[in-house]
């Protein structure tokens, strides 16, 4: 028995590391918090002073990744929205999961109208276009940063609302419940105690990549204006600038785009290994 | 005079059929259609019956995760129905159960201390006692270590998974134990190995049991009593070892004749496959095991034999037994 234990732990770890694409999004993933991090204390330039002297620079070594057409170093206004996107994509994120969790448990835990009533709500949600819904609120509560992040937010909802309530409903059929209930515990000791931890291994891994694409409409939302205003760099914003000047300096485009590709892509690699790692019916490798 | 242990009175339970469309009711179908015995403190009893007789609906009502559409079920003189939730978790610490399936009755994110010690943690304090020190009790009145605590399921076998859910239904010190198919998902040489250790602790605990089994040899080693079920309802009771030593209903009789043996022997008489489960032919008329029953006589289709006695002790749901 307890060789079993034993030899458990480090099997899982090895199949950690066998994974390359968890390990890819992982780095990734690693890189795009050290680098928002690092950006909070230390940035090799402001990354909103203005200086018209140096305007559309080559890298170089002064500016690693060059300057734009108000002379900002481009390098420093990435590593600046990194903490933007970072920021919209947890507590987007946050607010979806809150809402939607707490939706999904308690409609799978209490069954008939009420489940009727927050599942119509998640489809009439759901029916709307993300990015429809998105510029609606923002045209509605005006541009800025936090609009946006509840716009995102609000579409994060019913897709946690659903994934929770189907995932706890299978549980809610398993003889452990009908145990528990046996004990005489209620619906709420019920899902916090067996529910939630056995659908806790699901939402994170929806959670992962429902933040990726936080990130992707932080930055849709902030390239028609209508997310993270200006001065505070956002990466959508870069890419619109950089529209412009696109056949003159098209690097312009080029590093913020890639910011977003290497962004999204750790965090869906990330999602799909972590999926492969705790779900075991897709257990593969 | 003391109530028995466990009463139920007449109960009967539906269920719908999914409706064929959607501004037409779903069909009811009776899972149980009046239903009634006792059980005294310290006479186990065994429902056996075929798949679809049902015997899981009983032990999910009596455990009160159903509410009966008519009847009762009285737990020491009192409906669990109707008792106020401070009444009922006191009744509820003498009523555990043990389900069939060991790998879907323990939660694999709990670690086994926190299984077994589960139904304390609804008791008030006194009550409650040293929680881990009544887990090792627990677990080692089922052969387990109290190192297991630490262990999660999955780390266990069948077998001793099932004394796991055992130890779990055991440590409220209850007075009577629902098993539903306690060792049907487990190896026959496990088996024996789990019987034994209820039949332990019936002696030991003073623990009665509700045993539902298809297996007349599993009834036959844990219970004083025995009731069969066809369809929804009881058609024999009686102490166990002279109902299964000499059956006096048709389908009792089927049952025993098909029970596998090691000595082969020729059969009385040769019963008809099982037909569908649902309402007996002609909804409330007749005896619901005509139609399969080689004795059966122009009366049978008339007239439903009612459970009555027909030996001191025994009683028989039948026309001619």
């Amino acid at each position: 028995m307890s060789a079993v234990a034993e030899r458990g732990r480090p099997a899982r770890r090895r199949r950690v590391f066998r994974h390359w694409g968890l390990v890819c999004g992982a780095i990734l993933t690693a890189l795009l918090l050290l680098i928002a991090l690092v950006s909070l204390v230390w940035t090799p330039h402001s990354a909103t002073a203005i200086d018209l002297t140096q305007r559309l620079l080559p890298p170089s070594p002064r500016h690693w990744l060059g300057t734009d057409h108000f002379g900002r170093d481009i390098a420093s206004m990435l590593m600046v929205g990194a903490q933007n996107s970072i920021l919209v994509g947890i507590v987007a994120v946050a607010i979806g999961v809150a809402l939607g969790v707490s939706l999904g448990l308690l409609a799978a835990a209490q069954g008939g109208w009420a489940e009727e009533a927050a599942m119509r709500l998640a489809d009439f949600t759901f029916a709307f276009p993300a990015v429809l819904s998105a510029i609606l609120i923002t045209a509605l509560l005006g541009p800025g940063a936090v609009n946006s992040i509840i716009a995102i937010g609000i579409f994060n909802v019913p897709v946690f609302a659903r994934l929770t309530r189907g995932a706890a409903r299978a549980i809610w059929t398993r003889d452990f419940i009908l145990a528990t209930r046996a004990a005489g515990k209620g619906g709420l000791r019920i899902t916090l105690e067996h529910v939630l931890p056995n659908i806790a291994s699901i939402l994170i891994v929806q959670a992962t990549i429902q933040f990726a694409l936080a990130i992707l409409a932080e930055a849709g939302l902030s390239y028609i204006g209508l997310g993270t205003q200006p001065p505070f760099p956002s990466w959508g914003r870069m890419l619109n600038e950089a529209q412009t000047f696109l056949f003159l300096a098209p690097r312009l485009a080029i590093f913020p785009g890639l910011a977003i590709v290497a962004a999204v892509l750790g965090l869906n690699l990330l999602g799909d290994g972590l999926r492969d790692l705790l779900d075991p019916r897709l257990r593969r490798f | 005079m003391t109530p028995p242990l466990l009463a139920v009175e007449e109960l009967v339970r539906r269920y719908r059929r999914p409706r064929a469309f959607p501004w037409r009711r779903g069909e009811a179908v009776a899972a149980l259609s009046g239903v009634s015995f006792a059980i005294a403190r310290g006479r186990s009893l065994g429902i056996v019956g075929e798949s679809g007789s049902g015997k899981s609906t009983l032990a999910r009502l009596v455990m009160g995760f159903e509410r009966p559409d008519a009847g009762r079920v009285l737990f020491m003189g009192e409906d669990l129905a109707e008792a106020p939730p401070a009444r009922l978790r006191q009744l509820r610490r003498g009523l555990q159960m043990v389900f069939q399936d060991p790998v879907g009755s323990l939660d694999p994110r709990h670690r086994v201390g926190r299984i077994v010690g589960e139904p304390l943690d609804m008791l008030d304090g006194a009550a409650r006692g040293d929680r881990s020190a009544r887990v090792a009790a627990a677990l080692r009145s089922v052969g387990l270590g109290a190192s297991d605590a630490q262990r999660y399921p999955h780390e266990f076998s069948g077998g001793q998974r099932q004394r796991i859910a055992i130890a779990r239904a055991l440590i409220t010190r209850p007075a009577l134990i629902v098993a539903d198919e306690p060792v049907s998902a487990l190896d026959v040489s496990v088996q024996a190995q789990v019987l034994a250790v209820m039949k332990a602790l019936a002696a030991e605990h003073e623990v009665t049991y509700l045993l539902i089994s298809h297996d007349l040899a599993v009834i036959a080693y844990v219970t004083v009593d025995v009731a069969v079920m066809y369809r929804g309802a009881i058609v024999e009771t009686g102490p166990t070892a002279a109902v299964l030593e000499r059956p006096l209903h048709p389908y009792s009789q089927a049952l025993k004749e098909a029970a596998p043996r090691l000595v082969a022997g020729r059969r009385r008489h040769r019963t008809r496959p099982a037909a569908p489960p649902g309402e007996p032919a002609a909804a409330g008329r007749g005896c619901a095991y005509a139609e399969r029953c080689p004795l059966a006589q122009p009366r049978c289709r008339e007239e439903a034999p009612a459970l009555r006695e027909v030996a001191p002790g025994r009683r028989a749901a039948c026309h001619f037994p």
